[in-house]
């Protein structure tokens, strides 16, 4: 009897009070453990440090939580759409909210806002050119799938304090009219089209420093200058966007067009206008980059589509949906794979003395045709 | 009557002691003239600071500023720099006085004469004000480009020339763009002042003997000198800053012009606000110079008012046999204006791709571009918002304005201070949208008030850039009606407020629908500000047409515009009918 009672004793009374009490000392430590930061710079130290199996798992349990990402865009709405639709099938519960601005615009917003301490947006994407100028306002966040990109499609990393993805590069393409220049007459190179038979002819971008940058290095400066100026000779006309200058050609404007994407001209045949396009050899590849603001309302939202849009299925989805892009996670299948891109340069973030340097040159010779 | 030197006004007569003195005492009046300069300067400061700030220093907005002339020098010193501001000045001179001779002769036609044009032409030349202006330029392309222009490859295939005859990528084809787009604006700009004009004095020197040209030489232009002469430095600051046309027809052609050189001093990577702000402060010295002329050419405004105490009857002016050649005369530029960019943009909007209209094109057209435009992003959302925000600042701008150039014209106050609220208030028409756009962000961010992030920014900066705008149709209205009518009203014991609101706004309501039409106008197509304050929920009909320009869309933009041209014509149409209506009730 009192052995039965001793028992009930241990049962209901003993054994539950050395448990609270084994509860009360374990705790603090579980809640360090398990509670993740809510923002701030503690956010990318704990997510750095979790394996990427259960860094997913939390980072789906806190962006469900938060339920928002506003994201930063310098790419046009509908291009944003693939991306959010794709994002909402496996995260439905997760809003994005897409603010639609230009690679000028976003940095100066950003960088405003980071300043006044009001950053509102969670994540954004812009041509890698201006990441270096924004590079204080980025998160050092590298996603679980960093390691299986080709490095030429990363940008800074966790101990430079920033860390970015090309997610997409565009290639440049020198595109004709199928109705005014045969295929054998056609350029294929960028040396071809700087034949002066193509004057007046021609047409490409306002901003082609990257062009000149990459020149530099590639040919030396005394080969650059000189491949350059005849590149200017040709008085090409001027658009001030790759999708205007798409359109020019597709109008009629001019008959050959060099520092185009191959994106748009490949949308441009499936609407049936008579182009046409190689790839320009060497290669030049602008790219659209992915990074989480430091200051993100919702990191882990901002972290979970970024980690959404460099997975080798995401980008597969993209490659699909715009055909002409190429992708740099190694682990998926494209239709356009970089290695088949000999010599492929990829515009990277461009630092503001060489820009200074490229800039009075490009106006010196394309716009003011001094 | 008013013509120069019979004038006698009442208010010369009027004693210190007289009525209208006792309703507005001085003590109350000052401070309301006070509170309205800390309103215009709530509104300005930020971004003339922000201007100001930013040409004297090198670091960007947020950052402790380093003080440097480094700016100035370089945006005043360099040989280019000149030469784009002479070319500026050349190609704004010359749009100016082209939007104002068209403008202003379609607006007479309309509103004076008894061509028949009168019915629609007011709205056929308001609707292409909807026509973003980079769409305007590249439907200009489509026509007159030397290589694949419509008119041009016509023209060598009727007439077997070899080359293109007309080239829009010319000096006087950026003219003809740029002049082309202002006319509706210019067309608003005169209504109101042909429509509030008393006919007295024409109707005395016909009986003179006076030919039509004569009086029109004589009587009818040098009376309407306030709106032409606010009008032209309007339309040439304007000009100035124009960017669509330089960027579009002025780069291909190898104009560099100065609007260029702010646009290329943004988009260098950092963007150099510093040297945009310094070029700006060009702008900004051409508004003050503009609003000095403007002053010493309307000082006597006696000499201008038409509408006094006595009864008038705006005449309807017969042409005779001059009718058929200002009817046709209207009818080309509507055709010019109105017309043929919007069969343009009709034509595009049908079809996948920009080219020629032919039988294997018309193969091609399908409605694909109008439900692209549907379900693109927030794009109805967008056009609702921008309808809301253009009516609102088109209303709110007007009322800040009327009640700003009713004080000028009219307060007799310290003259320091109604100076200081004029040049105050003409300040913004010389800020490029960008630079107010920064300001007023970096502004709201700083204010721990609600307004970052909401469409109150929007409105904010849309007062903001159009005050000037508002301020000189109002004034221009304003500079007609005689002093006499409101004194007669204080004579007879009417409260200040009384008089404001039963003589002075009842009298210049054309005036005031023309300004908020305007300024609304203005407002919905205004896209460098709206893209940087534009956030989750608030986006704007300009920012998606941006986008769809930016993003290679074009044919789907066509389809955009061509729908929203569709909706807010009828819009136009009704604000148009409460025009007349209004016209009527002056009459």
């Amino acid at each position: 009897m009192a052995t039965a009672r001793f028992k009930r004793l241990l049962q209901r009374c003993i054994f539950p009070a050395i448990a609270t009490l084994c509860l009360q000392t374990l705790a603090p430590s579980a809640s360090a453990q398990g509670a993740p930061p809510q923002s701030g710079p503690a956010v990318w130290t704990y997510l750095a440090a979790l394996p990427p199996a259960q860094r997913m798992t939390v980072l789906k349990q806190e962006a469900t939580r938060e339920g928002k990402l506003v994201l930063y865009g310098a790419i046009a709405i509908e291009r944003a759409q693939i991306l959010i639709d794709l994002f909402h099938k496996d995260y439905p519960n997760i809003d994005v909210q897409f603010v639609r601005l230009t690679t000028t615009e976003l940095p100066q917003r950003l960088m405003i806002e980071q300043r006044a301490n009001r950053v509102n947006a969670d994540a954004a994407i812009i041509t890698s050119d201006r990441l270096d100028i924004m590079s204080a306002a980025l998160a050092p966040y590298e996603p679980t799938s960093w390691s299986d990109f080709d490095p030429r499609f990363l940008n800074g990393g966790k101990d430079k304090g920033w860390a970015a993805v090309n997610y997409e590069v565009m290639v440049e393409a020198i595109a004709w009219r199928t109705d005014r220049i045969s295929k054998n007459q056609a350029p294929k190179t960028l040396d071809d089209v700087a034949d002066p038979k193509w004057k007046g002819r021609t047409g490409t971008v306002t901003s082609l420093e990257h062009l000149v940058d990459s020149y530099g290095t590639l040919y030396g400066q005394a080969v650059a200058t000189e491949k350059v100026g005849k590149l200017a000779a040709l008085d090409n006309h001027l658009y001030p966007s790759i999708a205007g200058l798409s359109e020019g050609l597709g109008s009629g404007q001019i008959d050959l067009a060099w520092g185009v994407s191959a994106m748009r001209i490949i949308r441009l045949q499936k609407a049936g206008a008579p182009v046409d396009f190689v790839y320009e050899s060497p290669a030049f590849g602008v790219p659209d980059a992915i990074a989480v603001t430091t200051q993100a309302k919702n990191p882990y939202a901002a972290a979970l589509f970024m980690e959404f849009l460099t997975s080798a299925k995401t980008l597969e989805a993209v490659d699909k949906a715009e055909p002409g892009l190429v992708f740099g996670n190694r682990k998926g299948t494209y239709s356009k794979p970089v290695a088949s891109l000999r010599g492929l340069t990829i515009f990277g973030p461009i630092s503001e003395s060489n820009y200074r340097t490229e800039n009075r040159e490009v106006q010196s010779l394309f716009i003011r045709r001094n | 009557m008013s013509a120069p030197g019979i004038e006698t006004t009442i208010a010369s007569k009027v004693p210190a002691s007289s009525p209208r003195r006792r309703h507005f005492p001085a003590l109350a009046r000052n401070l309301a003239l006070a509170a309205l300069i800390l309103v215009v300067g709530y509104l300005i400061i930020p971004p003339i600071g922000a201007l100001l700030l930013g040409s004297a220093t090198d670091t960007p907005p947020g950052v402790a500023p380093h003080f440097t002339s480094s700016s100035l020098v370089y945006a005043y010193t360099q040989r280019d720099h000149y030469a784009s501001m002479l070319l500026s000045v050349e190609f704004a001179a010359c749009t100016a006085t082209l939007v104002l001779l068209v403008g202003g002769a379609l607006a007479w036609i309309v509103a004076r004469t008894d061509s028949p044009l009168g019915r629609m032409a007011d709205i056929f030349t308001l609707v292409p004000i909807l026509v973003p202006a980079i769409l305007f330029a590249t439907g200009w392309l489509l026509l007159l480009g030397p290589r694949g222009g419509m008119l041009n490859l016509w023209a060598m295939q009727i007439f077997g020339l070899k080359s293109a005859p007309l080239n829009l990528y010319s000096f006087w084809g950026m003219v003809w763009v740029g002049a082309l787009q202002e006319i509706p604006l210019a067309f608003l700009w005169f209504w109101p002042a042909f429509k509030s004009m008393n006919s007295d004095l024409e109707d005395a020197a016909l009986m003179s003997g006076a030919s039509a040209f004569t009086v029109i030489r004589r009587i009818t232009i040098p009376l309407l000198r306030p709106a032409v002469v606010s009008g032209w430095i309007m339309f040439f600051i304007y000009g100035l800053g124009a960017l669509a046309v330089p960027l579009m027809i002025g780069i291909p052609a190898g104009y560099v012009m100065y609007s260029t050189e702010i646009y290329l001093a943004v988009q260098r990577i950092p963007s150099d606000l510093n040297l945009a702000s310094a070029y700006s402060l060009a702008l900004l010295a051409a508004s003050l110079i503009g609003v000095y002329v403007y002053h010493r050419a309307t000082r006597d405004l006696s000499r201008f008012t038409t509408v006094t105490g006595k009864a008038f009857n705006p005449r309807i002016q017969r042409l005779g046999r001059w009718r058929p050649v200002a009817t046709a005369f209207g009818i080309l530029m509507l055709f010019l204006v109105a017309l043929l960019p919007m069969l343009v943009l009709l034509w595009n909007a049908f079809i996948p791709f920009s080219q020629l209209p032919s039988i294997a094109a018309f193969k091609l057209m399908s409605l694909k571009n109008f439900r692209a435009a549907l379900e693109y992003g927030e794009a109805i959302q967008a056009l609702i918002n921008s309808v809301v925000l253009g009516i609102a600042a088109g209303v709110v701008t007007t009322v800040l304005g009327c009640t700003i150039a009713w004080c000028t014209l009219r307060l007799k106050g310290p003259k320091f201070l109604l100076a200081t609220l004029d040049q105050m208030a003409t300040l913004p028409v010389a800020m490029p949208g960008l630079i107010v756009g920064v300001s007023v962000l970096w502004f709201y961010l700083l204010l721990p008030l609600p307004i970052y992030g909401s469409s109150w920014i929007l409105l904010i900066a849309y007062i903001t850039l159009h005050l000037p705008y508002a301020v000189r149709i109002c004034g221009s209205g304003l500079a007609q009606l005689h002093h006499e009518l409101e004194e007669a009203a204080a004579m007879c014991g009417a409260h200040w407020f009384t008089v404001f609101r039963r003589i002075v706004l009842a009298l210049l309501a054309p005036s005031l629908l023309t300004s908020v039409i305007y300024v609304g106008l203005r407002s919905f197509r205004e896209y460098s500000a709206s893209i940087l304050l534009a956030s989750p929920g608030n986006q704007v009909f300009s920012v998606m047409v941006l986008d769809m320009w930016d993003g290679g869309n074009l044919n789907i933009l066509c389809a955009y515009v061509t729908m929203v041209t569709a909706v807010l014509g009828v819009l136009v149409a009704l604000l148009s009918w409460a025009a007349r209506r209004f016209g009527v009730k002056v009459a």
